[in-house]
Order: C-alpha cells, then sequence, then structure tokens
C-alpha cells in the first residue's frame, strides 16, 4: 500500500470517527430547556419515549399518605424545615429492565455544590419517583436563590430555582382573621347537630364541653402556614388546657374543634373562658359559666 | 537492543508533537479550572454536565494523564537503550533516570502544589501527577532492561489486577493509610494519581517505544502498526464497557452516551485505561499521518511539545497568580471564556516555549535542563 493511500484512509476514519460522534453529539436532549407548569427547567429528551422529569419542591410530607405539603417555590429559613424535591420520572417503563443513575445536586447562592446525592435505581425497581431534601435552618442556609438539578447519567435533564427567606417572627396581626366560637354539650349522633349550644354547663359525670371555632377569611391564606393555639382558662385564671393546632400551606380547613371534660372530679364550678390565639394574636375568646 | 542506526540527536517529532498536544489540551482543561463557573459546582471525582459543550471540554483533557504517562514510558526506554548502546554503565544510566524521577516529585510538592494557588502558600501534602509520573519512571528503571512481550505481560497484569486491589478497606481519616492507599492504588484528596495503575500505562509506553522508536522504520509501519494496536485497545475497551461489570467502575445508559465515555478516572478503571492508551496510540499514528501531509498544521503543538514540563509548570502558575490570587475573572466566566482564556495563554506560551527551548539547548545548568 502506498503511503499517500494510507495517509487518506487515515484521515478519512478518523474524520468519519468525529462526524459519528458530532452527529450523535453524546448529548440526548435539547440544549434549551422547556419550562412546565410548575416551572422546572426540562431538558426535553431527543426520543419522545426517553425518561424526562418534573421536579416538585414542597415543605413537608405527610408521613402516613404521602402527600406533598405546601408546595412552592419560597420557602422560610426556620428551626427544623426542610425543603423536599420530588423528581417523578415520565416514561420510566420503559427503562424497568435497566439500572439507572441518577445525581440531584443543590447549589446555592454562591453558585457551588453544597449537597449531592446519587440514587441508584436496580434494574428490578419500579420507582417512578425519587426524592432529596436538604435542611433549611438558619446555621445552615442564608436567604437567596438557589437551584436543585436532577441527572440521568451524568446528564442534566430537568432543574429548578428556588428562593430562601429569611424567618421572619410571625406575630398574626399580618392576617385579617377572624373567629367565632360556638360553645356546645354535645353533637347528635344521627343528626350531626349541635346540640345545647350556649354560654352555662353543668357538672356532672361523662359531660363534656365542645368548642367550634369557624375562622373567617381562611380562604384568603391557603398559602400560609397558620398556627393556632386554643386556650381553656380556670376560674383562677390559669390555663388548665391549651391546644395547637397548624394549618398547612394547602390545607383548606376553616373550623377548628376542640373540648374539655366537665366532670365532678375535674372541675370546679365558676366562670371559665375560652381563648383562641394566631400566632400571638388573640383572636377570640369566650366566656362561660361551669355550675 | 540496536539503536545504532538512529543518529545519537535524532528528535521524533511525532513525539514532540503529541506532547505538544496534550499540554494543549491541559491548558484547555486548567484555563476551564480558573475560569470557567462550572468549576464552582464541578467534582472531577463524580462528574455532572449541564450541555455538551462543558462536557467535550472537560473530555478533551482526559487524554492527557494517559499521553503523559505513556510519552514518558517511551522516553524512560529511548534514554535507557540509547545511552546503554553508546557504552554507558547499566547502574549509571539507571541512576540518571532515577535523578530525573527525583526531580520531579520535588517540583511536583514545591512549584506545582504551590502554583495551583498563585503561591499564596506553600502545600507539600499532595502527592499529584507530576509525582505520579516520578514515581512510575523510578519503578520503570527495574524493568526497561527487559524485553518488550515480558513488559507487556507486567503492565497487562497490573491492569487486570488493580480492579480488585480497589477493594482494599482504608480510612483515608488515617494519615497513613491515606497517604499508601491513594500513593499506589486510590485517588482522593492526597492524590487523584495512584501510581499502580498509571504506571502500568507507562510500560505500555515503553513496550510501544520499541515499536515507534526503533522495530518500525518508516512512517508507514508507524501509522499501520499503530493504527491497528490503538484499534484493538479501544475494542478490548469497548467490550469490557459494555459487560458492565468487571473493569467498569461508573454504570453508564448507552453506547456513544456522555456516561459511556466518563467512567471513572480518580483512579483509573479498567475500561479508562485501555480507551485511553487506544486513543493515544491513535492519536500518534493521526500526527504521523498530518506530519506528512500537512506539517505546518502541527508547528504550535510542535514548538510547545519540545519543552512540556516547562509548559505545564508556567502556564500553572501564571492561571494560579492572575486568576486565582489576584481574582481576574476567576470562576466566573463559561465555555467561551475558557477558550478565549486558552487563545490568550497560548499567545503567551508560544513564544515562551520557544524562548526556552533555546535556553535550554544551549545550557548546562542542571535545572534548566531538567525542565
Amino acid at each position: 500500500m502506498k503511503m499517500k493511500t494510507i495517509n487518506q484512509i487515515t484521515i478519512n476514519m478518523f474524520l468519519i470517527a468525529f462526524l459519528i460522534s458530532g452527529l450523535t453529539g453524546c448529548s440526548s436532549r435539547n440544549e434549551k430547556p422547556a419550562i412546565s407548569d410548575n416551572a422546572t427547567l426540562v431538558y426535553v429528551p431527543k426520543q419522545p419515549d426517553d425518561i424526562s422529569a418534573n421536579i416538585t419542591l414542597c415543605r413537608k410530607v405527610n408521613r402516613k399518605t404521602g402527600k406533598r405539603i405546601g408546595e412552592g417555590t419560597v420557602f422560610t429559613i426556620m428551626d427544623k424545615a426542610k425543603v423536599y424535591a420530588f423528581f417523578d420520572l415520565k416514561n420510566r417503563n420503559n427503562f424497568m429492565s435497566k439500572e439507572m443513575m441518577f445525581h440531584v445536586e443543590w447549589i446555592g447562592p454562591n453558585h457551588k455544590s453544597f449537597y449531592r446525592k446519587r440514587i441508584d435505581l436496580p434494574a428490578d425497581d419500579s420507582s417512578s419517583t425519587v426524592s432529596s431534601s436538604i435542611s433549611i435552618t438558619a446555621e445552615k442556609r442564608l436567604a437567596g436563590i438557589y437551584v436543585v438539578r436532577f441527572f440521568l447519567f451524568r446528564e442534566l435533564i430537568a432543574e429548578k430555582m428556588f428562593e430562601l427567606l429569611n424567618d421572619v417572627p410571625v406575630t398574626g396581626e399580618e392576617f385579617d382573621i377572624a373567629a367565632n366560637i360556638i360553645l356546645y354539650k354535645k353533637l347528635g349522633e344521627k343528626s350531626g347537630r349541635r346540640i345545647g349550644e350556649g354560654t352555662v354547663f353543668t357538672i356532672k359525670n361523662k359531660a363534656k364541653v365542645l368548642a367550634l371555632i369557624n375562622l373567617k377569611n381562611r380562604a384568603d391564606y391557603l398559602d400560609d402556614e397558620l398556627r393556632f393555639k386554643v386556650d381553656w382558662i380556670d376560674p383562677d385564671s390559669n390555663s388548665f388546657f391549651s391546644k395547637k393546632i397548624d394549618l398547612s400551606p394547602g390545607d383548606s380547613s376553616s373550623t377548628i374543634k376542640s373540648s374539655i371534660s366537665i366532670t365532678p372530679e375535674k372541675r370546679q364550678p365558676g366562670n371559665y373562658i375560652l381563648r383562641i390565639y394566631l400566632y400571638e394574636r388573640l383572636l377570640a375568646e369566650k366566656k362561660f359559666v361551669l355550675r | 537492543m540496536n539503536l545504532s542506526s538512529i543518529p545519537e540527536k535524532k528528535r521524533f517529532h511525532f513525539i514532540d508533537q503529541f506532547r505538544g498536544l496534550v499540554v494543549i489540551f491541559m491548558l484547555v482543561d486548567h484555563s476551564s479550572y480558573f475560569l470557567n463557573s462550572l468549576w464552582l459546582h464541578f467534582n472531577p471525582f463524580d462528574p455532572l454536565f449541564d450541555s455538551w459543550a462543558q462536557f467535550a471540554l472537560r473530555y478533551v483533557s482526559y487524554l492527557c494523564a494517559p499521553g503523559f504517562l505513556m510519552i514518558n514510558g517511551a522516553m524512560v526506554w529511548w534514554a535507557y537503550h540509547r545511552k546503554i548502546n553508546q557504552g554507558s554503565p547499566d547502574w549509571t544510566v539507571r541512576r540518571q533516570l532515577i535523578q530525573r524521577a527525583l526531580f520531579l516529585i520535588l517540583l511536583q510538592i514545591t512549584w506545582v502544589n504551590s502554583s495551583w494557588g498563585g503561591f499564596s502558600s506553600f502545600q507539600p501534602w499532595h502527592f499529584g501527577i507530576i509525582s505520579c509520573i516520578g514515581l512510575s519512571m523510578i519503578m520503570q528503571t527495574a524493568i526497561v532492561g527487559l524485553r518488550w512481550q515480558v513488559q507487556l505481560v507486567i503492565a497487562l497484569g497490573i491492569l487486570a489486577i488493580h480492579p480488585f486491589l480497589l477493594n482494599i478497606p482504608y480510612d483515608p481519616e488515617i494519615m497513613w493509610e491515606q497517604a499508601l492507599m491513594q500513593t499506589f492504588i486510590d485517588s482522593g484528596k492526597f492524590n487523584k494519581y495512584p501510581v499502580i495503575p498509571w504506571f502500568a500505562v507507562a510500560i505500555i509506553g515503553s513496550v510501544m517505544a520499541n515499536g515507534w522508536l526503533s522495530a518500525w522504520k518508516t512512517d508507514k509501519q508507524r501509522i499501520l502498526m499503530g493504527f491497528s494496536i490503538g484499534a484493538a485497545a479501544i475494542f478490548l475497551a469497548i467490550i469490557i464497557r459494555m459487560s458492565r461489570g468487571y473493569g467498569n467502575i461508573f454504570p453508564f445508559s448507552d453506547f456513544g452516551s456522555y456516561s459511556f465515555f466518563f467512567d471513572q478516572k480518580y483512579p483509573p478503571s479498567l475500561y479508562f485505561s485501555l480507551w485511553f492508551i487506544g486513543l493515544v496510540v491513535l492519536s500518534i499514528s493521526l500526527l504521523i499521518v498530518i506530519g506528512k501531509a500537512a506539517p505546518k498544521l502541527l508547528t504550535i503543538p510542535d514548538i510547545v511539545g519540545k519543552v512540556p514540563l516547562f509548559f505545564y509548570g508556567m502556564h500553572i502558575a501564571i492561571l494560579g497568580v492572575f486568576s486565582k490570587r489576584i481574582g481576574l475573572f476567576y470562576r466566573e466566566g463559561d465555555v467561551t471564556s475558557t477558550l478565549i482564556g486558552v487563545v490568550i495563554m497560548m499567545a503567551v506560551m508560544i513564544p515562551l516555549s520557544r524562548w526556552f527551548y533555546g535556553v535550554k539547548s544551549r545550557s548546562k545548568n542542571f535545572i534548566i535542563r531538567m525542565l
């Protein structure tokens, strides 16, 4: 074989190799992301049946139901608080027989990665959601814009920005919520109606005072966390029973219930008060008499 | 080994050109390290990429360590046999090689480590690539006189055994365990380039030198043999990768994807070593072809490839001082900024390399001749 021919063959082979790698481009996704309904930047696969992911951020997860509570992109730095990220995989069924390698990377306001997690799904794992979470306490995080990124086999497939805000102490004055307290003896077993509404109750065995607190304008604050406290005060002005009730973002409850036993062993006759607080703010109170 | 047919002062241009190509690729990676904001969150032990361009920018540099080790292995073979052929005593030649190897280790500990931070502090507690080359060189002096077939068996044996050595447990928090394991087997903060697998790559360079610099007399032979050997190494690497088991460290999705190419470099998997041994050999064949067909294309690699160690030590120092220490565009840019940095650095380094090659050629100073 002549030298010139060898040269030409060699150069052609390298050109073909470069062309192949250029055409396949190594990347299996569009470089320009699409924006999903929940503001996730999704790097759409070139093959429509390939895996893609949507990211949901939330503040809490219900341990029993797995329900995501407080979804959003703005979170407040506070004690014991976390941000959970859920990566819901589309077309996972097409790759059930294949081991999958994912990475989650959390990037801070300084653009530095502060937490990375590798998640391998074995071939027989049918999970179509993976998750990761970070603590957002004041000791660990600063306020600012953060990004969570999701990679499949080292390739970025989705990312989402979110903001952490400094914890401003909530007093309750921020909310235009009012409360109306109704006291009654019991609920009708069949009708479910309140029986014995009033402010005077008789101490006796198995007797109770039940309270129904209706919240006005509650619907205006569905995206906020609302922390209530119900306080029962005895004739000596001491709190003998209090109960905290947190309504998380997304929880649409507009009533709060509480009750006390008024048996002779537990209560003395006299003037009592029921108070309902939203954070530090007294929303309403109702006086009642036990005799 | 009879090398008498090769003139003593002969330079192998394809070796210079390949070394030049390697240091230019290295500059690309180091320019990215100093200028590219990707490095604010990039972990070289577990790389993730947000675009194809960032992937390509990083991947070109993967040729550098295997290229440097192989060529250094080849040069050890060449220096040893040339001097023996000239009548130098065996131990004298080996001692000179060890002397150069120790110089490399000293250079890493003193200059290179500190240059990354622009000499803001002295950082001797790091081993690094140049020390790895030095220690490989010392080990190579023990076997450089053996026949190439024996050396090949040793190299392949080491490469085959290394994946099992990675299972040796150790605590990286215990200093001596960290130093011992990461010097020879594993990678970590102390050293990313463990000597055992890279020593094997250097031996392959020594084996190839037998062909490149002696047995294959014509460029035609070098191209054809290089092409065959390179293709065989890559074919073997692909078989190992596709088996998804032994010799792999990271899993991958499909043939040709990011993850297929990006198996672990720190420490190198068996797939990684074979793949890049193949690419080094193929690249050298390609450079010989280009050197024949269009030699002017190789002018720049030829200049900087004559003084690769000087280029290495200087370009990191310049970037370290101006970018890291003074803060000039330190990790503020992207791929484009990185490439602009490469062009500017090349504009500085080409005349500097040409000047230093002249100085080195005339000098009898021990340190200058070592660089």
